[in-house]
């Protein structure tokens, strides 16, 4: 079953099998990461096969289990329209809830929108899927490109970026990152509190760097011995964040 | 049980190639701009980000060069509520009808173009100032510059600066985007910014302007490269800053008309770049001669 | 007493708003007021740059606004000034993510808090614009002696309703003023119609200075470290007399005959 996010939030495929197997499916790939998705909303993809209306309730009730709050079905067909409309999911256009951003899924700016969650129910320092606008649909997340400004990416396993993460970007992973370019923006590794993991650069000179609970800038230009051009880790020692120097 | 050996045996040495850098951004690789079949003219979308750059100045002028070069070009003012387009091309006089009167049918669209004083083949479309952008509904701006593409060569169009819906309506129904920027930090982050919220499809190419190479030399000010190692765009141009152009700009001329700017000329060669030759950037620091009649332009040094 | 809060905008891009708000307020810190500037260009923030800050945001408006955090997590408060602090902007976010309602709200709680609150404004007249001006009591418009930046000055006057607005003329070449290349200071006040915050000449220091992070005022030996210094004075009530830029000569004359003023 495919999870994606999209920047209206959490798109769940969910017309590809029964729903009462969806949910069973749906609660093993959340518990993996119970507060990665936390705050998120999600729209659920339902098709054209009939279910019952108590299966439905289970899959909104099961997301809101883990802190996401589904307001919105595509469905295809008034069979399923009918059903997503009883349980209080409004119908959503498959363009418009797979579309980068649409006017429709943005979030009203007046305050939390109805039923929404508070999204300070997330712990402290925990980041996760609802601080980023791409969500991997697996846990482990690959990107090839560059990372621009404002560009938020997410992985609720590890995070491998090829090309670089410009000023202003923000990584974020449950588990490690990589990037096989220069690190400019801001990367979090070990999101929700895990202490080992590690983020590797070709070029480390982010503007900040977070690992589980701890927080980091990098350190003055002149301050760094010449680095050239040479790779570098940065993981938690001692309490704090160490930057090792990979020495070919 | 495979064979092992064998196999280790049979591999070859990969070869390792010299790579310029990481792949690059959302835009598709460099490759030249979709030639029109039929008169299907290109729609050109000029952005940046931040304000003040230079992309309202950029348009008309390579409005004009287009123009000059013998292609029928209509700017258009997307910056509805804060036009500007009209005025940095001395038409600010002759505007009766808009963009905003075309789309809601209140006139056609020869109506509301103003041709331009001394390039016939060259039209404005204004925009409204006094309504604003969540005004212009998306769909419709796609289906106007499609309609205008269907008139002219080039549809070179002026987008306001942020990320709004301003933004947005200039993008929609553009096929390529000139990146318009100055080497600053902040106007560096604005402009990647923009990138990352370009469609897939967009080809985006790059223009620095703004250059102030005896700035570059002392290390105050970014050079072209830094600029670039971090937007890695297609660059079709660097422009010097100039004097010239506040006087032009405030007098409705464009600044290729003005004899001997080193500006105007590399707006010219932008122009000439857009439409296919291969011309190489120039560096500013090798003409000592442009250098002192720089300094002097600017007022530092002898005349 | 509360404190006051400043929209710092222009209409046109790129006039210099944020360098302004930066400056000033570090010149106003360093006449010992409590200052917070308040970066109201969600997507595109610049002002944390401009101050150097930009490593040490952990929190930003929006969290503020969107209740994950208190104000003062989200505020940083900047080590080589006394006083001054930066409520950052998100850059992941778009200018949709906040309304005006919250951003009275956040600027609000700053007021309690602060003496002056200075909130930088994004180019344009669009969400992000009616956002900042949301929660000021007055308005500066920065704006340059060209054309294009004057009309969009203009333009912004009118939205700013009953708010006092002062104006701060921005990179004035004053060998242009007085070759009648470009218009002075108070052809621009004329045309605006508002009093005369400050005068800043151009000069490519302030290239430098942004790129690098600090602020030119904490520099007091650079040329534009006084001029702040004496806007910050001005608004908070001095009488500094206004630079004259002695354009008195015979070409000033003939200019201001010609076209017509006075």
């Amino acid at each position: 079953m495919q999870i994606k996010g999209t920047k209206s939030g959490l798109l769940l495929h969910l017309y590809e099998r029964p729903l009462v197997e969806a949910v069973a499916e749906l609660r093993r790939r959340l518990d993996a990461t119970p507060d990665f998705y936390k705050g998120s909303r999600a729209v659920l993809m339902l098709g054209a096969e009939h279910a019952e209306p108590a299966e439905l309730a289970a899959v909104v009730a099961t997301l809101e289990q883990f802190g996401i709050v589904a307001d919105g079905a595509v469905c295809e067909g008034d069979v399923t329209a009918s059903l997503a409309r009883s349980a209080g999911l409004r119908l959503v256009a498959a363009s418009v809830a797979a579309a980068p951003r649409s006017k429709d899924d943005r979030t009203d700016p007046g305050g939390t929108a109805n039923g929404r969650l508070k999204p300070g129910s997330a712990k402290a320092g925990h980041r996760g899927a609802a601080q980023s606008d791409n969500v991997s649909a697996d846990a482990n997340a690959y990107h090839k490109g560059t990372v621009r400004s404002g560009q938020s990416l997410a992985a609720a396993g590890n995070l491998v970026v090829v090309g670089d993460v410009n000023a202003g970007a923000e990584l974020t992973a449950v588990g490690d990152i990589v990037v096989w370019g220069s690190l400019r923006g801001v990367a979090h590794a070990g999101a929700q509190g895990d202490d080992s993991a590690t983020v590797y650069a070709l070029r480390l000179e982010p503007t900040q760097l977070r690992i589980s609970r701890c927080i980091a800038t990098a350190p003055p230009p002149d301050k760094r011995r010449a680095r050239a051009s040479l790779p570098e880790i940065a993981k938690i020692r001692d309490g704090h964040i160490v930057i090792i120097r990979v020495d070919p | 049980m495979p064979d092992v050996e064998n196999e280790r045996r049979e591999a070859s040495p990969a070869t390792v190639e010299q790579t310029v850098a990481p792949a690059s951004a959302a835009a598709s690789p460099a490759e030249a701009a979709p030639k029109p079949a039929i008169k299907t003219g290109r729609s050109i979308v000029l952005t940046s980000g931040k304000g003040g750059v230079g992309k309202t100045t950029t348009t008309a002028n390579l409005g004009t060069a287009l123009a000059d070069a013998g292609h029928s070009v209509v700017v258009v003012d997307a910056d509805v509520g804060l036009r500007n387009l009209d005025v940095v091309l001395g038409l600010e006089n002759r505007v009766s009808k808009h963009l905003l009167d075309v789309i809601e049918g209140k006139c056609t669209l020869d109506e509301a173009l103003v041709r331009d004083r001394v390039r016939r083949n060259l039209q404005l479309l204004p925009a409204a100032q006094n309504r604003e952008k969540d005004d212009v509904p998306e769909d419709k701006m796609a289906d106007l510059v499609r309609q205008l593409r269907e008139r002219f060569d080039f549809v070179l169009i002026d987008c306001p600066a942020g990320i709004e819906q301003g933004f947005r309506n200039a993008v929609v129904g553009a096929q390529e985007a000139v990146v318009v920027t100055t080497p600053e930090v902040s106007a560096v982050r604005d402009a990647d910014r923009i990138v990352g919220l370009l469609p897939q499809e967009i080809v985006i190419k790059l223009v620095v302007n703004r250059v102030r190479p005896a700035m570059v030399r002392k290390g105050t000010m970014m050079s072209v490269a830094d600029v670039n190692a971090i937007l890695r765009l297609d660059l079709i141009g660097v422009v010097p800053d100039e004097r010239e152009i506040i006087i032009a700009t405030n007098r409705g001329t464009p600044v290729i008309d003005i004899e001997g700017s080193e500006t105007g000329a590399a707006f010219r060669r932008i122009a000439r770049r857009l439409l296919g030759e291969d011309i190489p950037i120039p560096s500013f620091e090798d003409k000592g001669n442009f250098i002192t009649r720089f300094m002097t332009t600017l007022g530092v040094g002898r005349s | 007493m509360a404190g006051t809060s400043y929209v710092i905008t222009s209409g046109k891009g790129g006039v210099g708003k944020t360098t302004t708000t930066a400056n000033v307020g570090c010149a106003l810190a360093t006449l010992g007021v409590q200052v917070v500037l308040v970066d109201a260009d969600i997507g595109l923030r610049n002002l944390d740059l401009v101050l150097g800050l930009e490593k040490r945001i952990v929190f930003d408006v929006v969290d503020v606004a969107e209740g994950r955090c208190e104000p003062r997590q989200a505020l940083i408060r900047d080590k080589r000034l006394d006083g001054l602090y930066l409520l950052p902007a998100s850059q992941t976010k778009d200018k949709e993510s906040i309304g005006e309602d919250q951003m009275r709200d956040v600027v609000g709680k700053l007021t309690k808090e602060f003496d002056i609150v200075l909130i930088d404004c994004p180019a344009g007249i669009e969400h992000g614009f009616r956002n900042a001006i949301a929660g000021a009591d007055e308005a500066i418009i920065v704006t340059t002696p060209e054309v294009s930046a004057i009309r969009d000055a203009d333009r912004i006057l009118g939205m700013l309703g009953t708010r006092r607005t002062q104006l701060i003329v921005n990179r004035v070449r004053t060998e242009m003023v007085k070759t009648g290349d470009m218009l002075g200071v108070d052809d621009v006040a004329e045309i605006l119609g508002r009093d005369v915050l400050g005068v800043v000449p151009d000069d490519e220091e302030i290239i430098d200075t942004t790129n690098r992070g600090e602020p030119v005022v904490l520099d007091p030996s650079r040329r534009l470290s006084k001029t702040y210094i004496a806007i910050a004075r001005r608004l908070l009530g001095e009488n500094v007399p206004l630079p004259s830029f002695d354009d008195d000569g015979l070409f000033g004359r003939l200019r201001r005959l010609m076209i017509g003023t006075r």
